[in-house]
């Protein structure tokens, strides 16, 4: 029986993040790639694959020097640990897939600034196990791809046509808005007042459920 | 003595929003008969059958958007029919199509354009916000905009057919000093009265709107400020403008006047009762306000026509005008018209201010 609540409790720990608290959605974090990158899918999955790696280690390591790290100071060290990590990723990204190191050159350093790191080091992390952080980390990220994919998806369709680089509308029906800085607001509106809608509708259910009960 | 009761609000006027929207049809309608007649004698039939086509699908897209929208939302379908003419989307579309050009001879594009921005005007600029009576924008100009910004291309093409020229503010941008290029380009200015030129579908034609404008005063559908004093006040801009430049010609403020959107969106734009001041005084400075805009993005700014960006910013304005106006119960007639006047001398020399900027 305890061992049951054990797993519900860590699978909740990682689907907290797909869609209960969706950071793009829902949290509103890391708006800042959100609007800038998402004109491809393929800029979508790399920036979700980066912030991925960089939450997962800083999160590790947060939780990992949790007992250490006084109060006063717990800010400037998370930044630290967050700017190392991306550090890291920037030089390795540079090595391995420069074609998507030219795409989002700026935004790869702008992690440090994107709050969803932070905010799960700050909010999780420092109060809660390695394992358990490591798969915040993994659902936050993971959640935080969703959500640019969700953007990207609108906007590559609309504005240049195509998915993943497969055109779908043809060039003279497609709306160049889209591609621009105009388009990734619309769109970002858009998706998340769909997905506030989601989430008054699944409230009134549970209400239901519990006048029911 | 018997007394009658009813709830507030209590006063008896007779225009009521339905009796007010149709009038507003009914002249945009005749504004639509002219411009495709006018069409007609420019490009031939085809022209004319192209601006029909486009008022229709304008029309009947707004009119879908409603239905799938309110669908969505959860009206029954009995219902259905009421809540679509509560929400006037026939005018907003008429208004949407009059303002978009009507495309090179042979190339259909527009009609893309047309669909799309109906779609943008209906959904972003009315229904997200609750329907007609909650919008803050104008909705036929969100969608004009919306398409200005993303089929640049399609719009700016200047149509080499018929009058083998673009539109007069077009060619005023690319040689601002340069009046009598600009004049020839439209011939005359009869021709520009009449709306001999290249422009929007439904913009070209002064006389017939200036009809339309005096059938909805008439009417009392419209307030008589709006429209004059900003089709003045952009006169009095271009006036003061040419002034402090040295260059003064009475040339250079007819073709502010005449050409583009001006005459269209103060009567049918500006004055769409939702996205109005209330008060007098904020009406006038309001329409001034329409006037600076217009005037500075056409002078100084990347576009040729700046009407419906003027008509959008100046929509913007309006809660905050209406906190200033509004309420002032004592009626301190000499202090309004001052504070009004030193608003309309400050945008005066602001205008001519804008003359030292390169």
């Amino acid at each position: 029986m305890e061992n049951k609540s054990v797993l519900k409790d860590l699978k909740d720990t990682l689907t907290l993040g797909m869609f209960k608290q969706n950071p793009t959605f829902i949290l509103f974090l890391g708006m800042c790639p959100a609007l800038g990158i998402t004109t491809k899918c393929v800029n979508a999955i790399g920036m979700g694959a980066a912030v991925i790696f960089v939450m997962f280690f800083s999160n590790i390591i947060v939780s990992l020097i949790r007992h250490i790290v006084m109060d006063e100071i717990r800010i400037p060290v998370f930044i630290i640990i967050i700017a190392a990590l991306v550090t890291i990723l920037e030089m390795g990204m540079e090595m391995l897939t420069p074609e998507l190191y030219d795409a989002m050159k700026v935004f790869i350093p702008l992690i440090v600034a994107n709050c969803i790191p932070l905010a799960r080091c700050e909010a999780f992390a420092q109060f809660n196990n390695p394992f358990k952080s490591a798969l915040d980390a993994i659902g936050m990220g993971i959640g935080f791809t969703i959500g640019l994919l969700c953007l990207s998806f609108v906007r590559e369709l609309l504005g240049l046509g195509t998915v993943f680089g497969v055109r779908i509308i043809p060039t003279a029906f497609t709306i160049p808005a889209f591609s621009s800085s105009c388009g990734a607001f619309l769109t970002l509106a858009i998706c998340a007042s769909i997905a506030a809608a989601l989430v008054i509708r699944n409230r009134k259910r549970a209400q239901l459920k519990e006048e029911v009960v | 003595m018997k007394f009658k009761y009813t709830l507030s609000p209590n006063y008896h006027a007779k225009t009521s929003t339905h009796r007010i929207m149709y009038d507003v049809l009914f002249a945009l309608l005749f504004v639509c008969i002219c411009s495709i007649v006018l069409q007609y004698h420019l490009y031939g039939i085809g022209g004319a059958i192209k601006a029909i086509v486009i008022m229709a699908i304008c029309v009947i897209t707004t009119n879908l958007v409603n239905l799938i929208y309110w669908k969505i939302m959860g009206v029954a379908m009995k219902d259905m029919f009421d809540k679509i003419a509560e929400n006037a989307s026939i005018i907003t579309g008429l208004i949407l199509a009059l303002t978009l050009p009507l495309g090179a001879n042979g190339n259909y594009e527009i009609f893309y354009v047309a669909f799309i921005a109906s779609i943008i005007a209906e959904l972003f600029g009315k229904l997200i916000f609750g329907g007609f009576g909650c919008n803050i924008f104008n909705p036929a100009g969100i969608g004009r905009a919306f398409c200005l910004i993303a089929f640049a291309k399609v719009l700016e093409t200047p149509t080499i057919d018929g009058l083998g020229s673009s539109s007069p503010l077009l060619t005023l941008q690319g040689n601002p000093n340069d009046l009598d290029t600009v004049k020839q380009s439209f011939g005359s200015f009869t021709d520009l009265l009449f709306g001999f030129h290249q422009g929007a579908i439904g913009e070209t034609l002064i006389i017939p709107l200036i009809i339309a404008a005096i059938y909805l005063l008439a009417r009392r559908v419209i307030d008589w400020i709006i429209p004059v004093v900003s089709v003045v006040c952009v006169g009095l801009f271009a006036f003061f403008y040419s002034v402090a430049n040295g260059t003064f010609s009475i040339d250079f403020v007819l073709i502010h006047l005449l050409s583009g959107g001006l005459f269209f969106g103060s009567i049918f734009m500006l004055t769409d009762p939702v996205t109005n001041p209330n008060t007098k005084q904020g009406k006038f400075i309001f329409a001034i306000l329409f006037a600076l805009i217009t005037f500075l993005i056409r002078a100084k700014g990347n576009l040729p026509e700046g009407v419906v960006f003027a008509i959008l910013i100046c929509n913007m304005f309006v809660p905050f005008i209406d906190s200033l106006t509004v309420g002032v119960t004592n009626e301190n007639t000499k202090k309004k018209i001052l504070s009004t006047s030193v608003f309309l001398i400050i945008c005066i020399l602001l205008v001519m201010a804008f003359t030292l900027v390169a």
